[in-house]
């Protein structure tokens, strides 16, 4: 049977069984972090993103022989840190969460839109959105939260 | 069940190649999607896969000044941020799919995929790109034209990998990449087009026009480019009706779910007639 090692959300980690599985099945199935959420299950959504070595992936396209020696990060691992509650509150104060599916991904890629850039533009944060869908629709609360928690945050990236 | 083999090394990936027929994934976005199996249940691969997106030696980026040289692992994102990068790629990548695609996704792996809308393969036609196909005992350098044989195929050997994409460095006063999609990130293009040229006192020194997912393959025409260097820039425009004539009957593209054919050869129309233009401003 084959292992896998890698460090999930600061522990070391071993999985056994197959390399061709999808990263966000043994997450959601073996870690039961379900945080990342299957939407599309082909790279269209973002639903699934996590962070390994501190970049942002779709985990639905990650097949476990990918993450093997990797740091992966999921919100269930960012949700302790103080830019993840910046940026919580940030969300809950522009009301940028409504169905809330999304959002998981939408944190994630925020986290990765803000460790390169400290003060993004309106214009920065769309493209550094463009994998993420939000079917209620909410958008423009999303830019906005993450202008607010860039801003309110600006010593924590 | 098929078996799966993880590499880290060129030398164990070439040994393997030789040894085994086998299905290559590198970064994955484009394999884990054509062979999706029933949620939760591995991917289903068509024959024992052998990953090598862990392959560090060929993660890298070498900007000399002939040549622009990125490795067979490297991710569209490194390229995007990447100062060297030619501008023409910048362009592209900008539009590229999306942050978390770009972060694993590779340009050796676009160009192994053949898909026809492919936008990286697309730029690297206009550049003329070598790719470098390496197997235990041989090396071979092929330019991007006669690597891609047909609608998802490619000249690769089944004991070959794609090490290196190498694109001379060249000047251009003029270049336009233009993705027509169903969104302005993260779509597959409908159309896409890419035109480069060295316009000198008013005279074409160097033209290229690519067109993607137009064809089984992107369309380059270099016998229709050389008719256009040496001319003057003020007599191409008067020039364009025949110029769109002589490609239409490469562009044959197809209806599907994204787009029909008859916009497809429309838009690819206005593209090439909206490049020529632009060489007289």
């Amino acid at each position: 049977m084959t292992e896998t090692t890698f460090k999930l959300n600061g522990e070391t980690r071993t999985v056994k069984g197959p390399h061709n599985q999808r990263f966000l099945d043994v997450l959601r199935r073996d870690f039961n972090l379900t945080a990342a959420k299957e939407g599309c299950g082909e790279g269209e959504c973002g639903a699934c993103s996590v962070l390994v070595d501190g970049k942002l992936i779709n985990s639905c396209l990650l097949p476990l022989a990918n993450v093997a020696g990797k740091t992966v990060l999921t919100l269930e691992g960012y949700r302790t840190t103080e830019r993840y509650k910046m940026l919580e509150n940030a969300f809950l104060k522009e009301g940028a969460s409504q169905c809330g599916i999304c959002t998981p991904g939408m944190i994630m890629a925020s986290e990765y839109l803000l460790s390169h850039n400290k003060n993004p533009s309106d214009f920065e944060i769309r493209h550094a959105l463009a994998g993420n869908l939000c079917r209620c629709t909410g958008y423009n609360m999303i830019i906005k939260a993450i202008k607010r928690a860039a801003k309110e945050g600006a010593a924590l990236w | 069940m098929v078996n799966t083999h993880r590499v880290t090394t060129l030398q164990d990936a070439l040994r393997y190649l030789d040894e085994n027929d086998c299905y290559i994934v590198n970064g994955g976005t484009d394999a884990m999607v054509q062979h999706r199996s029933w949620a939760e249940t591995p991917v289903a691969f068509p024959k024992d896969t052998l990953f090598i997106h862990d392959i560090k030696e060929l993660n890298y980026i070498e900007a000399m000044p002939e040549t622009f040289k990125i490795g067979g692992t490297c991710t569209y994102e490194s390229l995007l941020f990447h100062p060297g990068c030619p501008k023409v790629l910048k362009a592209c990548l900008e539009l590229f799919a999306s942050p978390g695609i770009r972060n694993t996704a590779t340009l050796a792996g676009n160009i192994a995929n053949a898909s026809p809308a492919a936008d990286g393969l697309l730029v690297l036609y206009a550049l003329n790109a070598q790719i470098v196909l390496q197997s235990r005992n041989n090396k071979r350098i092929l330019p991007v034209m006669d690597m891609i044989t047909g609608l998802k195929k490619t000249a690769r050997n089944k004991d070959e990998l794609i090490t290196e994409i190498v694109i001379p460095t060249t000047s251009f006063t003029h270049s336009y990449f233009k993705k027509i999609g169903g969104r302005k990130s993260d779509a597959i293009s409908k159309v896409s087009f890419t035109g480069l040229a060295r316009v000198e006192s008013g005279i074409i020194k160097d033209i290229r026009l690519a067109l993607g997912a137009v064809n089984i393959t992107v369309v380059r025409r270099p016998e229709i480019e050389q008719d256009l260097i040496g001319k003057k820039v003020t007599d191409v425009i008067s020039m364009i009706s025949d110029i769109k004539a002589r490609y239409e009957p490469h562009i044959k593209p197809i209806d599907d779910q994204r787009s029909t054919s008859r916009y497809r050869k429309t838009v690819a129309m206005n593209l090439i007639e909206t490049f020529m233009k632009q060489l007289a401003q």
